[in-house]
C-alpha cells in the first residue's frame, strides 16, 4: 500500500517535472486543461491524455510581466510556468472559460504559447432550455476541435468506453471518501489530496488499477483517528489546498472527514449516463453537477444546503473554508455560507490560501482556537 | 473655463447631474409609485425593462454614482462588517452596503446618498462572470426571483453569431419570466419604438465620437464618461436623442471654431478600461496641465451600441439587443479581438499613447493589458503605461503615485515626438 501512496506522492509533489517523462513513456498527446469542469472523456476518447493544470511549486517571477499580482495564485503560476517553458510538453490548451482568471490565463497563453487553444464553454445558467440547446452544440464543436488536434475520430463507441473508465474512476474515489467518513484518519488529508490529484495527471485506467489495490488494502485497516473534532473542508476552487494547512488542522487534533473542494468531491461527484447518446449524457452531467458552484448560476441547488447536508452526513462538527486569495466567486458567497451554517448551528473558520508562502504561526493559533470551540 | 483650469469643459454635460438625480429619485420611490423594481447586474437589456415599465437599478451605474459621493466609505465598511473581503468587486460591496441599510431600515446614516429600495426581482447579464455571482448570491440573500442571461466568451465571428442566437433565445425566456412576474403583457410595439430611439441616439452619438477625431479634440473622454449617465438612464427615450443632438451642436461649433477640450493640446491619449469614477475631475486637470487629452477609450467608444448602430433593426428589436450584447461579450472575452479594436481607435483618433488602467477589484479588462501594450508597441510604435486603480474604491488608488507615473509617461511621449521629428 505504501508503494502506491509513494507513487501518488512522487507524481503530485512536482507534477511538471514528472509529466514530460510520463508523456514520453506513454507516447500520448497531452491536453493541458484549465480547471474546472472540462469533459475530459472526450479528449480521452481521442487517444490523448487530459491533464488538469495546477499551480507549480516555484515562486512567480517572469509571470509578473504578463498578469497582475491581484489575480489568484493558480492563474499567476500557470502563466509564469508557461513563460518559463515549463509547459512545453503540453500539445494543446483547453479552457473551460468558467470565470475571469481562467479566461485571463487562456488569453495570456493564447498570445504567448504557440499551441492550439481549445475552448469548451459551459453555460452558467443550468436550468434554461436555451442553455441545454447551446451546450449540446458546444459539446459537438469541442469534439470536432479535439478530433482536429489529434487526427483521431471520436466515435460513440470510443466515447462510451472512455465514459466507462471515467465513471469507474469517480466511483472508486467516492468509495475512498466513503471509507474516510467511516474510518476517520485512515489516510492523512495530504495523502487523500495526492490520491485525487494524481488522477488528474495520469491515465485514468492506470489510476483505477492503483486505486482498486489501495482500497482493498485500506478496507482491512482500522480508523487511526479517535478525534471527535470532525471537520468538513469547503471551497478551494480550482486549486488544491496548501498541504501545510492540512497538516496544521490535523496537528491541532481535528480530522477532515469530507470536503467539497475541487481536488476532492467537486471533481468526482456525479457520473455520466451510460445509456443513449454519450454526448447528450455529458451535457446532462455538465448541467446537473451535484456540488453547487459559485461560478455557475445553479437554480436547482444551493451551496449552503449542500454544505449543511455534507456536515450532517459525515458526522462533522465544523467547517473550514479554504478560500483562495483573490477568488472572487468564493469570497462573494462566503458571508452567505457562514450565515447558512450559523443558522444550522455549525461553526466555521475561514483560511486564505495563497501561492506565496505565508506565515503559518498565526494560522496555527487560529486553527487551534477553532478546534477548541468544537469541544 | 474656470480660472486656473486647463480644461475647457463641455456645457451640455452639465445637464447630466439633474437627470441622474431624477433617475435615482424614481428608483427610491418605485414602490410608493406602484412600480416593480429590479436590481440588475452587467449590461442587461434595459430596453425590455423600459418597454414593460419596470424601474431598474443597475449595479455598475449605481456603483459609479455612489463612488462619487462621500457616503461610499460607510457602505463598504458595512459590507466588510458582513464578511466581505475588500478583494471583492467594489461595485458589489457598495450595493451590499445599500442592501444592509435597507434590511436595517436605516435611511439616515449615509447622508447625501439616494438609497435605492430593495428589489422585487434581480436580473443579470453574465458578460463579466462575477456579475452572475453577485446576482446569484444577492438573489439568495434577498430571497427574490431572478433571471440571469448567459453569454459565450466568443473568440471568433462564428462564435459571435452562435452567441447572438443563444442570447436572443434567452431574451425570449426573459420576457416570459417578466410577464409571469409582473402579470403584464409584453408590448412588442413599445419595444420597437424604444429601439428606434436607441438607434437614433447611437447614430448621433457616433457622429459626436467622430467629431473628436479633429485636432484639437473638441471633447475629451472625461466628458464622454459623464455623458454615459444619459446613455444608461435615458436609453431608448426621446430625451436621449435630444441630449446627443444638443451635444453634437456644441461639439460641432467647437470644431468649426478650433476650440479644444483642453488648453494647448500636445498629446492625444487612449484610455483602456473603466473610468476611476472618483477621480474623473482631478485626472482630467492633471493630464490637461501636461497638454494631454484623452480622445478615445474602450468603455466609451466600443460599447453602448457604438458598433454599427446603423444595423439596428427596430422591427426586430430582440436580435438587435442580442447583437449588441454578443459584441460586448466578444470584446470582453477575447484579448486578441480587443487588441484589434484598440489599434483601430489609435489609428482613427491619431493617438500618441495608451493609458491602461489596471482595476484592482474589477478585472475583466485588466486581462492582457501588458500584452496589448507589447503588441501595439511593436505594430505602431505607440507607447503605453499601466496605472493601478479601482473603479470605485479609493483604497486602491494613490494620487501621488499615479500622477508621478503619468508625468514620467508624458516625458516619454515628448521624447518620442522629438525622435519622430528628428528622423
Amino acid at each position: 500500500m505504501q508503494d502506491i501512496l509513494d507513487k501518488f506522492n512522487l507524481i503530485t509533489r512536482d507534477a511538471y517535472t514528472w509529466l514530460p517523462g510520463y508523456k514520453e513513456e506513454k507516447g500520448l498527446k497531452i491536453f493541458g486543461c484549465l480547471p474546472m469542469y472540462v469533459p475530459e472523456e472526450i479528449i480521452h476518447a481521442a487517444g490523448a491524455l487530459p491533464v488538469i493544470l495546477q499551480e507549480g511549486n516555484e515562486p512567480i517571477t517572469t509571470g509578473h510581466s504578463k498578469i497582475q499580482s491581484f489575480f489568484c495564485g493558480i492563474a499567476r503560476s500557470i502563466v509564469d510556468l508557461s513563460l518559463k517553458g515549463k509547459l512545453d510538453f503540453v500539445d494543446a490548451l483547453v479552457s473551460p472559460e468558467i470565470d475571469l482568471p481562467i479566461n485571463g490565463i487562456a488569453n495570456v497563453l493564447r498570445i504567448n504559447m504557440s499551441i492550439p487553444s481549445l475552448t469548451i464553454y459551459q453555460p452558467t445558467t443550468c436550468s434554461k432550455e436555451a442553455s441545454q440547446v447551446f451546450l449540446s452544440k458546444e459539446i459537438k464543436r469541442f469534439k470536432s476541435s479535439v478530433e482536429e488536434c489529434t487526427g483521431q475520430e471520436i466515435t460513440e463507441a470510443r466515447l462510451k468506453e472512455s465514459i466507462k473508465i471515467y465513471n469507474r474512476n469517480r466511483a472508486l474515489l467516492r468509495e475512498l471518501y466513503d471509507l474516510r467518513r467511516v474510518k476517520a484518519g485512515l489516510l492523512s488529508s495530504i495523502q487523500i489530496s495526492s490520491v485525487v490529484m494524481a488522477g488528474m495527471l495520469m491515465l485514468k485506467e492506470e489510476h483505477n488499477q492503483l486505486l482498486e489495490t489501495l482500497i482493498v488494502k485500506l478496507k482491512t485497516r482500522e480508523a487511526t483517528s479517535k478525534s471527535k473534532f470532525r471537520i468538513v473542508l469547503s471551497g478551494s476552487l480550482c486549486q488544491a489546498p496548501v498541504a501545510d494547512l492540512l497538516h496544521l488542522i490535523e496537528e491541532a487534533g481535528a480530522v477532515i472527514v469530507d470536503d467539497d473542494i475541487y481536488t476532492g468531491t467537486r471533481y468526482f461527484a456525479g457520473d455520466v449516463g451510460t445509456e443513449g447518446d454519450p454526448f447528450e449524457a455529458i451535457v446532462k452531467r455538465q448541467l446537473t453537477m451535484p456540488v453547487p458552484c459559485p461560478t455557475r448560476v445553479d437554480e436547482a441547488g444551493d451551496w449552503g444546503d449542500y454544505l449543511i447536508n455534507t456536515v450532517k452526513n459525515s458526522g462533522a462538527k465544523g467547517v473550514i473554508h479554504m478560500v483562495v486569495k483573490y477568488c472572487q466567486p468564493h469570497e462573494m458567497y462566503y458571508p452567505y455560507l457562514v450565515k447558512r451554517l450559523a443558522s444550522a448551528g455549525i461553526p466555521s473558520l475561514k483560511l486564505e490560501i495563497e501561492h506565496e508562502v505565508s506565515s503559518l504561526a498565526s494560522v496555527k493559533t487560529r486553527i487551534q482556537a477553532f478546534v477548541e470551540t468544537l469541544k | 473655463m474656470t480660472a486656473g483650469s486647463y480644461v475647457n469643459r463641455i456645457n451640455t454635460t452639465r445637464e447630466v447631474k439633474p437627470v441622474i438625480a431624477g433617475w435615482y429619485e424614481e428608483l427610491r420611490t418605485a414602490h410608493a409609485d406602484g412600480k416593480f423594481l429590479a436590481w440588475s447586474y452587467g449590461p442587461v437589456p434595459f430596453e425590455i425593462f423600459r418597454a414593460m415599465d419596470i424601474r431598474f437599478e443597475h449595479l455598475e451605474s449605481y456603483g459609479a454614482y455612489l463612488a462619487a459621493r462621500a457616503g461610499q466609505e460607510k457602505l463598504k465598511q458595512l459590507s466588510e462588517s458582513d464578511g466581505y473581503s475588500n478583494d471583492i468587486c467594489s461595485y458589489a460591496r457598495l450595493v451590499r452596503g445599500v442592501a444592509m441599510l435597507n434590511e436595517r431600515g436605516d435611511k439616515s446614516s449615509v447622508p447625501g446618498v439616494l438609497l435605492v429600495e430593495s428589489p422585487d426581482f434581480v436580473v443579470a447579464f453574465r458578460q463579466c462572470p462575477l456579475m452572475a455571482t453577485v446576482y446569484d448570491y444577492q438573489k439568495r440573500l434577498f430571497n427574490v426571483p431572478g433571471f440571469c442571461i448567459d453569454t459565450i466568451p466568443a473568440h471568433s465571428e462564428a462564435e459571435f453569431q452562435e452567441n447572438l442566437l443563444y442570447i436572443r433565445r434567452q431574451l425570449e425566456e426573459l420576457i416570459v419570466f417578466l410577464e409571469d412576474l409582473t402579470k403584464t403583457k409584453f408590448d412588442l410595439d413599445r419595444l420597437k419604438q424604444i429601439m428606434a430611439y436607441v438607434k437614433e441616439a447611437a447614430i448621433v452619438r457616433n457622429r459626436v465620437l467622430d467629431l473628436c477625431k479633429s485636432s484639437p479634440a473638441p471633447m475629451s473622454v472625461f466628458d464622454h464618461f459623464i455623458s454615459l449617465g444619459p446613455a444608461h438612464s435615458q436609453r431608448g427615450k426621446k430625451e436621449s436623442v435630444e441630449y446627443w443632438k444638443r451635444l453634437e451642436t456644441e461639439v460641432k461649433q467647437r470644431v468649426d471654431n478650433g476650440i479644444g477640450a483642453i488648453k494647448n493640446e500636445k498629446f492625444r491619449l487612449y484610455w483602456h478600461n473603466l473610468p476611476i469614477w472618483f477621480k474623473v475631475g482631478r485626472l482630467s486637470e492633471v493630464l490637461a496641465r501636461h497638454g494631454a487629452v484623452l480622445v478615445a477609450a474602450s468603455y466609451t467608444h466600443e460599447l453602448f451600441y457604438s458598433h454599427e448602430p446603423e444595423k439596428i433593426d427596430p422591427e426586430d428589436p430582440l436580435t438587435s439587443i442580442a447583437a449588441e450584447e454578443a459584441w460586448q461579450s466578444w470584446l470582453a472575452a477575447d484579448s486578441l479581438r480587443t487588441t484589434e479594436q484598440v489599434q483601430k481607435e489609435i489609428e482613427d483618433y491619431s493617438i500618441d499613447g495608451m493609458i491602461m488602467c489596471s482595476h484592482r477589484t474589477c478585472q475583466p479588462a485588466d486581462i492582457c493589458e501588458y500584452d496589448i501594450i507589447d503588441i501595439i508597441g511593436r505594430r505602431l510604435g505607440i507607447p503605453g503605461i499601466v496605472i493601478d486603480a479601482d473603479p470605485t474604491d479609493p483604497a486602491f488608488y494613490s494620487d501621488a503615485q499615479t500622477e508621478t507615473r503619468l508625468q514620467a509617461f508624458i516625458e516619454t511621449l515628448e521624447a518620442h515626438k522629438k525622435r519622430a521629428a528628428a528622423s
